[in-house]
């Protein structure tokens, strides 16, 4: 009803309204009233035409923001016609901002002949993602907003890549996997730290020569080789849960959202130690960032989870088992469970798997029903994850929707 | 709620509002009372509104019960009034009560249009009521404010939802980003030319008719028309003098001043019951209105009839009035059984609005059947003359509903007997006998009687001059002889009573008519205006074959047809035309005349120019019609079937043998040289895309070409795609293309050659 309700519609009903008031009874001042209202119509349909002729606009934009930067966009307007341009409005596609401001809309009252104004548009990155900015239109509804006409820009569309937000971790102790870990050692990452004697062993193929102990290998008459404990692995694995049922909650306010904000705040924390980071997720495409450290590699973690949806149908025990395939023994991973169908035996499975390989699972646990607005306790089943990395001597992190998280991490 | 934001938003309103609230208040007010009524609503629209801005931003307590307390009062207004006014003028005066109080808390984008929609509901009411020109520039101001409205709330709704460019700068500052002078201008201008160029159909009428009211005529006015009447002492209801009966005070010297509304001096003569055709009245130079009408096309409208005549006075000879007595205010004339006979029966109605006082006769066209009017009882004689029970009142409203027929364009009044014919044969005891002979003169050689009618009316249109100035020359007895035989020029008693004795001389029973000419349309009302100066007289002749038949003897009056004027511009143009003529006939004497007579002089000169124009574009259209009927039509269908032989030629040509002449030119290249054949295959599809309308452009290379035309014609895209593969090959290629790669160019050529010339 309210869309019917609009002033073209009610003008228009007025017109024929007064011209059959005005026929019945052969009112004469009706037929003028009639009369100035349909040229009031006519005009409000040719006047917009006529105002976006020889108007160009063009927008400039940064390409790279992290989410909650506040963007400066440079809209410029042209006005190549000889008479003045009335209340031109100019709406640019905002696909990475809040809600409400997606279409923003800049209104300019007047634009002389032959002239050009430019004007800034402060937007906020309200989510992270690589959007694609545009297209950029100009409208009007000049003089009486009735009719409105508008006009894409050609070759005015752009992409903006939004980084997800990065919190400041305080402390996350990333722990040896080796002899050291039940001592609560942090794992540094040093040139030459694999060099702890382990043993011998018989020589298998493909090992180094430079590794052959010799004096075992006269003993025995058969090649024996030294095995050296690798000191405290400082490979993180990031593995993200990409499952569609496991992102519950509304745009920012979403259990992958968090995930995915954590993981790169824990990324930046790590990285910023020395450690190494990859990155593996199971979505429609397998996304996987190989192990490297530095700035470099932050930018390049930072780019894929600004890319990253949750548009993926494997279960994260599955990938869970899948990533182990691609994680060096004795690193650590961190985990995130969102409490999404959760089969107990297939998780733990998959924390065997990581166990036998030493390593170290840092869980994330999102508590589902604070994101799903539920007061009941869905997260049961999650509690018994937890529980068990508990046993382990890992201390799970439980996230809730609207919490701070770099108090989380302390 | 959407807030609003945009100062200019209360200022439109305000405009608006005023407007609309004027339109109403001042329906039917004089000027003293319309001039107080704008000074209080604009003062209290204005404190209303700018309660609203302040009830916009602090949501004032003291605003809100103020509006309260001022819809309360609307509410006591509409209880008290609705006992004393009409019903919809009460709920009209409440509605403008309820539209200001609320502009004390209007705040939101919701009110505004509440607001806006009552005003238009009260501008409607106040357009469909009033008759006044002058309304006109209520209509503009009205509407040039809710243009003003549209621009000002387009500007609040983009305001509230901008975030960049002007925004901060026009909700700052407060004011217009455009000049709205070029907009109006426009809007105006547009609207004039809709309203003058649209064709108005012709009204529907839908509950429209009838209309009665405002005045009420009950039998105590009968009983005091009748003793005034009677007043002169004999107690015989006839008037010696003829005269429509005066109080006492109007003719006595004296006593008291007369009571305000009674009739004059400046009433036409031919309402009495006696009529001096030499003293019409002062009414023929009186400029003012006295009543108007709304009807589909002009009419006389019939007021009293004569029959006894003594070369000077006419009477009406009648002294028997039947009553008639209503149905809800409905009476029904019908005395007669309406006759039909072969001509057409022309239906009118019309709603008479009195302006000024009247004589007691109920003005209607011919032949009045039914009649509404407030009253509990009405008269009507033998002629049809309708009588009310007292004179007409002003703001008297009452609807007529006439049949009438058209006796070769001469209104009748429908076959009716006429048992007694003498009292329309009696002529003057001192006729003359130039008189009786001038009769037969005029007539000679006619034989039937209405042709005879026809004949004396248009020899006295032709050769007597119509003028004002006898009205005031001092008459003597012999009028007609004068008229007649010296001075041939008179007023159109003269030209009336001239034709009644004429054709009673011929014995064709005539009587004469006075009443009103309802031509003047006013294009800006709609309504005819008739005017003091439009009382006329003109004649009834009765035939047996067709009743009582009006005739038109005056120069430069026309009997008016059932003709509805659909343009405006055409009836501005003519209402202008006599308005300009009636003030230069009525102030003669003044310092201005002289110039509305040039500029009227030049405006018709400049009128029967263009007149003369479109009547010779027409008689050239007309002979081009006769010719083409003539002989045209045959010219035009020789060229039109050689022209169809052509072009069946050159498409059997060209379709069919011209491209397979071609392909068979190009075909012979394949053995003798197959790199020229392919290219020749290549030069021939870019020709077929070139009619197509896409001709490859200069800088494009024969794979741009090929995704061009993939794009736009997806249905030869493979062909297209082969053509160029090939001719790649062939022009680039060191080799000569194969038998494979010919056959290929053959059949992808082959298939574009049928997709572009397939029918």
């Amino acid at each position: 009803m309210k869309k019917h309700l609009s002033k073209r519609n009610v003008l228009v009903l007025l017109i024929l309204f007064t011209f059959l008031a005005a026929w019945n009874r052969g009112i004469n001042l009706l037929y003028m009233m009639w009369a100035l209202l349909g040229a009031t119509l006519v005009l409000a349909y040719l006047l917009p035409r006529h105002a976006l002729r020889g108007l160009k606009a063009s927008r400039s934009v940064q390409s790279v923001a992290f989410e909650g930067d506040v963007v400066d966009l440079r809209i410029r307007l042209n006005n190549k016609g000889w008479t003045s341009r009335h209340m031109v409005e100019v709406v640019d596609a905002l696909p990475f901002a809040a809600p409400e401001a997606r279409e923003a809309l800049s209104f300019v009252g007047d634009l002389p002949g032959r002239s050009q104004r430019s004007f800034d548009l402060k937007v906020e990155c309200w989510k992270r993602g690589r959007f694609r900015v545009g297209p950029l239109r100009v409208q009007s509804a000049y003089p009486l907003g009735i009719f409105t006409v508008n006009r894409n820009m050609p070759n005015e569309e752009t992409e903006i890549l939004v980084y997800p937000k990065v919190f400041e971790v305080a402390n996350l102790p990333i722990l040896s996997a080796s002899h050291l870990r039940h001592s609560g050692v942090e794992a540094l990452s040093k040139v030459g730290g694999g060099d702890v004697f382990f043993g011998t062993r018989e020589y298998r193929r493909g090992d180094s020569l430079k590794h052959i102990h010799w004096p075992s290998t006269a003993r025995h008459g058969r090649l024996i080789t030294k095995e050296f404990e690798t000191r405290g692995s400082t490979e993180m694995t990031i593995i993200l849960d990409l499952h569609r049922g496991a992102n519950v909650g509304k745009e920012k306010e979403s259990t992958f959202e968090y995930a995915i904000k954590i993981a790169a705040s824990i990324a930046k924390y790590a990285l910023a130690r020395g450690h190494r980071i990859q990155l593996i997720a199971y979505g429609q495409k397998i996304s996987h960032i190989p192990s490297a450290s530095g700035l470099s590699h932050f930018a390049e973690i930072l780019e894929a989870l600004a890319e990253l949806q949750s548009d993926g149908h494997l279960d994260y025990p599955a990938a869970m088992t899948e990533a182990a395939n691609r994680i060096e023994d004795g690193t650590t991973a961190l985990l995130f469970f969102s409490g999404h169908r959760i089969d107990k035996d297939a998780y733990f499975q998959a924390l065997d798997l990581f166990q036998a390989k030493q390593v170290r699972p840092m869980g994330i646990f999102l508590d589902r029903a604070s994101f799903l607005n539920h007061s009941w306790d869905e997260n049961r089943d999650a509690t018994v994850l937890a529980d068990r990395l508990l046993s382990q001597g890992f201390v799970p992190h439980w996230i809730r929707k609207g919490q701070d998280l770099s108090a989380q991490f302390i | 709620m959407k807030t609003i934001h945009y100062k200019p938003v209360y200022i439109a309103t305000y405009f608006l509002l005023l407007f609309a609230t004027f339109a109403v208040v001042t329906l039917d007010q004089s000027f003293l009372r319309s001039v107080l009524s704008f000074i209080f609503w604009s003062t209290f629209l204005g404190l209303a509104l700018m309660g609203g801005w302040q009830y916009r931003l602090s949501k004032s307590k003291t605003l809100s019960v103020t509006s309260n307390l001022f819809l309360f009062l609307g509410l006591l207004l509409l209880i008290m009034e609705i006992r004393s006014i009409s019903l919809d003028r009460a709920l009209v005066g409440f509605l403008v009560w309820i539209q200001a109080a609320r502009c004390f808390t209007l705040s939101t984008r919701r009110e505004l249009y509440f607001s806006y929609g009552m005003s238009v509901v009260l501008f409607i009411y106040a357009a469909s009521a009033s008759e006044e020109s002058g309304f006109l520039i209520q209509i503009f101001c009205y509407v040039l404010s809710g243009i003003f409205v549209l621009l000002t709330d387009h500007v609040d709704q983009k305001l509230s939802i901008a975030q960049g460019g002007d925004r901060d700068k026009l909700l700052a500052g407060g004011h217009l980003p455009v000049k709205g002078w070029n907009v109006t201008f426009s809007i105006v201008a547009l609207a004039i030319l809709l309203y003058f160029l649209v064709p108005k159909p012709v009204p529907a009428g839908i509950e429209a008719f009838p209309s009665g009211g405002a005045w009420y005529y009950s039998n105590t006015d009968w009983d005091e028309e009748e003793n005034k009447e009677s007043d002169d002492g004999s107690g015989n209801d006839e008037n010696t003098s003829g005269e429509f009966p005066v109080p006492d005070d109007k003719k006595s010297d004296d006593g008291p001043k007369p009571e305000p509304d009674f009739l004059d001096e400046s009433q036409y003569g031919g309402f009495q019951r006696k009529f001096d055709i030499n003293q019409p009245g002062e009414s023929c130079f009186l400029n003012d209105i006295v009543f108007t009408v709304r009807s589909a096309f002009p009419f006389y409208a019939r007021g009293k009839v004569f029959s006894t005549f003594d070369g000077r006075v006419w009477e009406d000879g009648l002294k028997e009035k039947e009553d008639l007595f209503p149905d809800e205010n409905r009476f029904d004339l019908t005395r007669t059984a309406w006759d039909l006979t072969s001509l057409k029966v022309i239906e009118l109605g019309q709603t008479y609005r009195i302006k000024a006082l009247l004589p007691p006769l109920l003005f209607a066209a011919y032949r009045p059947e039914t009649l509404w009017f407030s009253a509990k009882q009405i008269k009507i004689d033998a002629h049809d003359s309708v009588y009310s029970p007292a004179a007409l009142r002003k703001g008297t409203i009452y609807s007529a509903f006439s049949k009438m027929q058209l006796v070769d364009g001469h209104p009748s009044g429908g076959k009716v007997p006429l048992p007694d014919p003498a009292p329309y044969l009696q002529l003057p005891d001192l006729l003359s006998s130039e008189i009786k002979k001038l009769g037969e003169t005029l007539t000679e050689g006619i034989s039937d009687p209405f042709a005879q009618a026809k004949q004396i009316e248009v020899r006295l249109k032709a050769d007597y001059q119509y003028t004002l100035d006898t009205v005031l020359e001092d008459p003597d007895q012999n009028t007609l002889d004068r008229f007649l035989f010296e001075t041939k020029r008179g007023h159109c008693e003269y030209f009336a009573s001239a034709m009644v004795v004429l054709l009673r001389t011929l014995g064709i029973p005539a009587r004469l008519v006075t009443g009103y000419v309802a031509d003047d349309y006013s294009p800006i009302t709609g309504y005819y205006e008739v005017r003091r100066l439009d009382a006329h007289a003109w004649v009834e002749a009765y035939f047996p074959n067709y009743g009582w038949v009006a005739f038109e003897p005056t120069p430069g009056s026309d009997l008016p047809l059932p003709k509805h004027n659909t343009l405006g511009f055409t009836a501005l143009t003519k209402y202008i035309g006599d308005r300009i003529k009636t003030a230069i006939e009525t102030n003669r004497n003044a310092w201005w005349a002289g110039i509305l007579q040039s500029i009227s002089d030049g405006f018709q000169r400049t009128q029967t120019f263009l007149s003369e124009v479109v009547a010779f574009l027409k008689s050239l259209a007309s002979r081009f019609w006769q010719w083409f009927k003539d002989e045209g039509l045959e010219h035009f269908l020789r060229v039109l079937g050689f022209l169809l032989i052509v072009y069946l030629v050159y498409e059997v040509f060209v379709r069919f043998f011209y491209t397979r002449f071609r392909w068979w030119q190009i075909r012979a290249w394949r053995e003798k040289d197959p790199k020229r054949f392919v290219c020749l295959c290549y030069l021939e599809m870019e020709r077929v895309f070139q009619k197509k309308g896409c001709r490859r452009p200069s800088a494009f290379t024969p794979r741009e070409y090929e995704a061009l035309l993939s794009g736009q014609f997806q249905a030869a895209a493979e062909e297209v795609r082969t053509l160029t593969d090939c001719f790649q090959q062939a022009r680039y290629g060191a080799h000569l293309p194969e038998h494979a790669t010919l056959e290929a160019v053959s059949s992808a050529y082959d298939r574009i050659r049928r997709w572009a010339y397939a029918p």
